[in-house]
């Protein structure tokens, strides 16, 4: 049957259920879990960044164990977290990088032979490595911070970092509506779906495409006025305010200590001469 | 087109993510300007619709599907700043929420996809408007110099890495491939599929408000943007 819609509506639903599966893990007892949501954002964006600035093989190795371990600590599903990481920063990326890795893209010192005049250079598969390591690294943080934390929580950071309110607000509202207008997607593609006996022109399936998201744009353009009613109704003056309730308490300051000075002896090992 | 982390160097993320800020402090200017109060609701019911849409399989010939970006479709329905707003928080909401796109590579990926793309589609649509070509090209053809426009930045972004950031003895620290080698990849890619797909949903969207009668929709935001009166 049609691939497209079936493909649409599965990624729509993987979403839901990504969301359903984060609030899931959110409220179990870990180690993220524990952390104040603002904590854990500065943190989690922090050690992305350490991670990018490291070029070194050792330490980038550190880090992939300890993100497997914060994934463990965070109880987060290993083997679907592992799965998720994995596809992207192996397969995706690993494709990307296969020519690099030749003498025939950039010259270099042989390490493989495949033919007589075609090797695999030292040097691409290093950076090769030390760039799966690090993108490995980098999405398992962002994994662990989406599963560990309900998401609206992390809007809830966002709105405390004081962001333009047209973004801190633009994010809370529009966030709501993603799940609204997925839903409503999902509805138009499966009602399409249901319809639809046999084979159909590519050229037809595109215009369903395209006349269904000229419809969600009516939709949305009907609701956003809605929207602002509704809000109005509700005593909006221009003015986005809303409640925060953090606790900054101990476990807090020991996780960030603890990441201090992990990553302060590493840097004593290494002779200062890690980051960038 | 959405760059994962690790592909730039923190250095080029911080400095595209600098180019960002005042990009998006004009468009929140622009946009409370011309949106009233309204802008808040707006805006995020239009970042709803540009994440909603980049769900969207479009079948393509051989049997497969890819995705459409919306950013000039977005233009014209929101004008170029409000999509530029819109954008940004549809690909923050990406990157933080899903891993799409990495969370350091924002800036690059918003300059490309929430600036770059919007801004030229914008531009070369009202350009063949003026010259009195009908809606339906215009936007496809804006939309088809758009998503190409923005996977150029992002191709010189990319293959920028290799000259700037190596070890000292030649070694690429971060993305692997020169421009040499990165302008043609990507570019080929959206020369051909990517950018006809962009360039037909943009334009059968179009046509699909003109029959409908609902294309008034296209412009209501941005009448102050053009100097008109309601």
């Amino acid at each position: 049957m049609s691939n497209f819609i079936e493909k649409t509506v599965l990624s729509i639903q993987s979403t839901f259920q990504d969301m359903f599966e984060s609030d899931e893990i959110a409220i179990k007892d870990g180690l993220m879990q524990s952390l104040d949501t603002r904590v854990r954002l500065l943190s989690i964006l922090l050690l992305i960044v350490l991670c990018n600035l490291s070029s070194s093989w050792q330490i980038l190795c550190l880090m992939v164990v300890y993100s497997i371990f914060v994934a463990v600590l965070s109880k987060v599903p290993i083997k679907s977290y592992i799965f998720r990481v994995l596809s992207v920063s192996v397969i995706f990326t690993g494709i990307v990088l296969i020519p690099s890795l030749f003498n025939i893209v950039k010259p270099g010192n042989p390490l493989i032979y495949i033919g007589k005049n075609l090797y695999i250079t030292r040097s691409g598969a290093i950076s090769a490595s030390i760039f799966i390591m690090r993108s490995f690294v980098s999405l398992s943080f962002i994994y662990i911070l989406i599963l560990s934390t309900k998401w609206v929580e992390i809007l809830k950071a966002f709105r405390y970092f004081k962001l333009p309110k047209i973004f801190s607000a633009t994010l809370d509202i529009s966030f709501r509506y993603i799940t609204l207008f997925l839903d409503v997607t999902s509805n138009m593609f499966l009602a399409r779906k249901s319809r639809s006996v046999g084979k159909s022109k590519g050229k037809i399936e595109r215009r369903f495409v395209a006349s269904s998201m000229g419809n969600l744009l009516i939709r949305s353009e009907y609701l956003s006025s809605e929207v602002y009613s509704a809000m109005i109704a509700r005593g909006y003056k221009g003015e986005y305010k809303t409640i925060n309730d953090f606790k900054f308490d101990i476990f807090d300051a020991v996780w960030i200590l603890f990441n201090i000075s992990f990553f302060v002896a590493t840097f004593i090992v290494k002779g200062g001469k890690v980051w960038i | 087109m959405h760059i994962p982390d690790g592909y730039l160097s923190p250095s080029t993320c911080a400095v595209m993510g600098a180019a960002m800020v005042p990009v998006l402090a004009v468009a929140t200017k622009k946009v409370n300007e011309t949106f009233d109060k309204k802008d808040v609701p707006t805006m995020a019911i239009g970042s709803a619709f540009a994440f909603t849409i980049m769900m969207f399989n479009v079948p393509i010939p051989g049997g497969t599907t890819a995705h459409a970006v919306g950013a000039t479709l977005l233009a014209i329905a929101l004008g170029p700043w409000g999509a530029s707003i819109s954008l940004t928080v549809a690909l923050l909401i990406q990157s933080l929420f899903f891993g799409d796109g990495g969370i350091l590579a924002l800036g690059a990926n918003s300059f490309n996809m929430a600036f770059v793309a919007p801004f030229v589609g914008y531009g070369v649509y009202m350009l063949l408007q003026k010259l009195k070509v009908g809606k339906v090209i215009s936007s496809a053809i804006g939309a088809y110099a758009g998503i190409n426009a923005a996977a150029l930045a992002a191709s010189i972004e990319l293959g920028l890495q290799p000259v700037l950031f190596h070890t000292a003895d030649g070694r690429a620290l971060y993305f692997p491939y020169g421009l040499s080698q990165s302008i043609p990849a990507m570019m080929i890619a959206h020369l051909t599929i990517a950018g006809l797909v962009e360039a037909a949903v943009t334009g059968l969207v179009v046509y699909y408000l003109i029959k409908a009668g609902e294309d008034n929709l296209l412009y209501k935001f941005t009448y102050r943007l053009r100097g008109e009166n309601k």
